[in-house]
């Protein structure tokens, strides 16, 4: 007879999941915010209605506001139908929402946690959560660590693995390198690294974990994917919208902190780390911070020359005209803020020596799309005489959105009597392979955390190695002799030195 | 061939070629509607159209009747798994056997027509004895072969020629007149060398039940009482004679439970007024019973099982999982001595045949094996 008392329950093998979740009790703070509204209340309820979360599963709505419970149920429900992926269907929301429940409260009011932690513990009888409880922090980063000093001091978060105390942060992790470490020290006085879960969305989107499986489930292009045969490595993260009502945020952050030190970074990592053993958290992780950690730091003198910033002014952008950066709302008139910025890294580690990795996002550009481009090294001779023949690389592009999808470029005779070449695409999209809607990442992410998997999540080394990276070009970019801040019109692909950028090496940026 | 678009309702858009066609001649023929289909697609502004090859569904029905329905599930379903889809009608009489093909377009994202092509066989008389043989050539390389056959098997010819032809036969023990005929023969099918993964849609019918049964242990000091059930109780629907009854899922998850804790028979059951009692033991000589139970469906009842029970530490503890059947949910109870928390309600939807052909597709599940082999032990008990 398998052990009862062992890690893995022998009744779940073969289950959709073979580990199932546990009771669990999950804690909104910041319950009436944006974030709540659109991703988090229409996450769980599409969780709870594809059957994975467990009977015996409790929300808890907290914020200032005052709400009874049947409220809290209501704003719920009208979330999920104006937001959620999966429309609130009567039976099954019905059995969601009588685990729904708010507590009112100031964050920085003790009383408001020791009423939460009353409400917790009548839910473990009532509802048999078992003490198991995910904090969700739906506020802003100024706020977790008072917050969590609250949790703690309310006995609401302990250092124990059973009952499960974790706690979900968004990004930004810090603003530089100095405040990221400071936030990690804050908020590891309170909690095990294991127990905390810093979120970005972009792991939980399903083609960029299909990167783990293209890269690591298919012995073709692992021979190839190192410096031997590839030339360079492109990664665009493009956005055709403004600020969006975003432009006071955005003032605060810029280009770099938004997209780059996360999003991008994030998706280098999964490019150019090496195979784990396997595909537990630490060890996934262990694998992304080494990447990380071996990106060549830039000097001050170096920035100049292996970066652009730039900033949008105005231009056309889906047809009609749209005005420059610094006449959104909430910018200020010579705000020197990068909308747009373009990065040239090396990678000082045996497989990716000497291959450059072209990184760029930018707000206002011609398309929205997110795509890796390895591109591979010429043919070292090419046998046909005739005239003037070129190739082009091989390319294998790897399209994160919209239209997910790979997609290799190569060359092929063009049919007639002469020996013509052309590149052609073989493509593989996963809209037409595979007819089912993939779950929103947030969905992916919740479940995860529920279930203690932590290997979507980044861990407070690699956010640190991660900032480590652009501190140096933040820093010399808010110099008192920085490099110049280029302009690019509203619905182009950025600025010309950006495509002058890639030419150093005789490349040039994919028109996408 | 004078290939046509023939219908075009809601996001699909059916394409259909000159019936009847010669078997030979199957493949220059799509050939020639895919040209066809193309060519109007453009002529009419519609969305292009991208023939799309994931699977090979061949679904194996008796009647003209079940043949339509099944190609309609058949359909629906290859939006998601797009590929080649080959309905089966077999029958008696004189030999005979003709063919159609069409090809029918969902629309996908990025504004594309994601499209299958369908080849309709009719063999009578003799051909109909060698499905697989008329079917091979018609089969698409490398991909897998999937044979689904939608009514009871017993009806039509599942040789082990196509038992071996096929990665995956896909059956549903309801549709079997008599529920331990549909064991056994299951039990046979997956005895034959080399033969297809059997996939019993009637499994697939109890994840939910099993996922909901196993989150009951998934606290370490629940888990501890899998060591100490003395009793499972397993109650199932049973309606007018000859309706489908959940006798086969109840078995299942029986043998199921049995097989994850390492349980087996151990004596003759009892039998008495719809209840069979079956003693068990495991290798440390723990004893468990197991009750079947029957209960008369009420109406339109949904569902096939309506309640299950375990009870631990000589009854002292009691997880229970039953079906509200007005509201269509399960109730789960948890009773430990004598504090009972209120009962939890979870959604336990009835599956429609699309959800329930997707994950029949997908599951890989020596589970389901297990647990056959353990049934097999309790229908020889039994």
């Amino acid at each position: 007879m398998p052990d009862p008392v062992a890690t893995i329950n022998p009744l779940a093998e073969g289950l959709h999941r073979e580990q199932t979740a546990e009771p669990t009790a999950v804690v909104i703070f910041g319950a009436t915010g944006d974030l709540t509204e659109r991703k988090l209340l229409p996450a769980l309820y599409a969780l709870a209605r594809e059957m994975f979360l467990p009977a015996r599963f409790a929300v808890v709505g907290s914020s200032r506001r005052e709400m009874t419970d049947e409220a809290f149920r209501r704003y719920a429900h009208e979330a999920v139908t104006r937001f959620g992926r999966i429309k609130p269907e009567p039976r099954s929301w019905e059995a969601f929402a009588e685990g729904l429940s708010y507590v009112a409260g100031s964050f920085d009011d003790p009383a408001t946690f020791e009423k939460l932690n009353g409400h917790l513990k009548r839910l473990d009888s009532e509802r048999g959560t078992a003490g198991n409880r995910v904090f969700y922090m739906a506020v802003p980063p100024s706020v977790f660590p008072p917050l969590l000093r609250q949790l703690g001091d309310a006995k609401l978060v302990q250092r124990v693995p059973s009952p499960f105390t974790r706690v979900v942060i968004e990004k930004p992790f810090g603003h530089d390198l100095n405040s990221a470490r400071k936030l990690n020290a804050e908020v590891q006085e309170t909690l095990l690294e294991d127990q905390i879960y810093r979120m970005d969305h972009y792991l939980g989107k399903e083609t960029v974990q299909n990167l783990f499986v293209f890269r690591f489930a298919n012995s073709l292009f692992e021979p190839l994917w190192n410096h031997n045969y590839v030339d360079h490595v492109q990664i665009t993260v493009a956005e055709n919208l403004g600020m969006e009502g975003r432009g006071r945020f955005f003032e605060e952050a810029g280009i770099v902190r938004d997209i780059i030190q996360n999003h991008v970074l994030q998706v280098l990592s999964l490019v150019g780390m090496e195979p784990p053993g396997n595909f537990r958290a630490n060890e996934v992780r262990d694998e992304k911070v080494k990447l990380l950690r071996a990106v060549h730091l830039m000097t001050p003198d170096e920035v100049a020359g292996k970066t652009v910033r730039a900033q949008y002014d105005a231009g056309l952008a889906g047809g009609r005209e749209v005005p420059g950066y610094r006449e959104e709302e909430g910018v200020v008139p010579n705000s020197q803020i990068e909308t747009y910025a373009a990065l040239r890294l090396e990678i000082d580690n045996w497989r990716w020596a000497g291959v450059p990795f072209y990184l760029r996002a930018g707000k206002r550009l011609a398309k929205k799309v997110t795509e890796v481009a390895v591109v591979f090294r010429p043919v070292p001779h090419l046998p046909f005489a005739e005239g003037n023949i070129r190739a082009t690389n091989n390319a294998l592009l790897l399209r994160i959105q919209p239209d997910e999808g790979i997609s290799l470029r190569f060359e092929a005779k063009v049919p007639g009597q002469r020996v013509e070449l052309q590149p052609v695409k073989m493509d593989f999209l996963y809209g037409t392979s595979f007819g089912v809607a993939p779950p929103e990442a947030y969905e992916r992410l919740l479940l995860d955390c529920i279930l203690g998997d932590a290997t979507l999540f980044a861990r407070a080394d690699e956010v640190e190695a991660a900032w480590s990276i652009v501190n140096p070009l933040l820093d010399a970019w808010s110099s008192h002799d920085p490099p110049p801040l280029a302009r690019y019109a509203a619905g182009s692909w950025g600025p010309e030195e950006a495509d002058r950028l890639a030419a150093t090496d005789g490349n040039r940026w994919r028109r996408l | 061939v004078s290939g046509e678009r023939a219908a075009a309702v809601g996001d699909l858009e059916v394409f259909r070629g000159a019936a009847p066609i010669d078997l030979a001649r199957v493949e220059q023929e799509l050939r020639a509607l895919w040209k066809q289909a193309a060519d109007q697609v453009v002529e009419g502004g519609r969305p292009p159209v991208t023939k799309v090859s994931t699977v090979n569904l061949v679904v194996l029905a008796h009647s003209g009747e079940d043949a339509e329905e099944a190609a309609r599930a058949a359909v629906e379903l290859s939006a998601r798994y797009p590929g080649r889809l080959i309905v089966v009608e077999t029958g008696e009489g004189d030999d005979l056997i003709t063919a159609s093909i069409s090809a029918h377009c969902h629309l996908g994202s990025g504004n594309r027509q994601v499209c299958s092509e369908q080849v309709n066989l009719t063999l009578r008389g003799s051909a109909a004895n060698a499905v697989a043989q008329q079917i091979a050539p018609l089969l698409l390389p490398d991909l897998p072969r999937i044979v689904w056959v939608p009514r009871d098997p017993l009806t039509v010819p599942v040789t082990s020629d196509l038992l071996t032809l096929a990665d995956r036969l896909i059956v549903d023990s309801h549709q079997f007149a008599d529920a331990w005929a549909a064991l056994d023969r299951i039990i046979a099918w997956s005895q034959v060398p080399s033969a297809a993964e059997i996939v019993d849609l009637a499994w697939i019918r109890l994840a939910r039940w099993r996922a909901l049964s196993a989150q009951l242990f998934d606290e370490p000091k629940a888990r501890a009482d899998l060591e100490n059930l003395d009793r499972v109780e397993v109650d199932y629907l049973h309606g007018e004679e000859g309706a489908p009854e959940g006798r086969v899922e109840a078995v299942y998850y029986l043998a199921w439970l049995a097989s994850r804790l390492g349980f087996h028979p151990a004596g003759d059951p009892v039998n008495e007024d719809g209840m069979v009692r079956s003693p068990a033991v495991d290798a440390a000589g723990r004893h468990l019973e197991l009750v079947l139970r029957r209960r008369p469906r009420r109406g339109t009842a949904p569902g096939v099982l309506s309640r299950i029970c375990l009870f631990a530490r000589g009854g002292e503890t009691r997880y229970e999982i039953t079906r509200n059947e007005e509201r269509n949910v399960a109730e789960i109870r948890l009773q430990v001595g004598r504090s009972c928390p209120l009962p939890s309600l979870v959604d336990l939807p009835s599956t429609g045949m699309p959800d329930l052909m997707d994950a029949a597709l997908q599951q890989q599940d020596r589970v389901f094996r297990d647990a056959l082999a353990s049934a097999q032990e309790w229908r020889r008990a039994n």
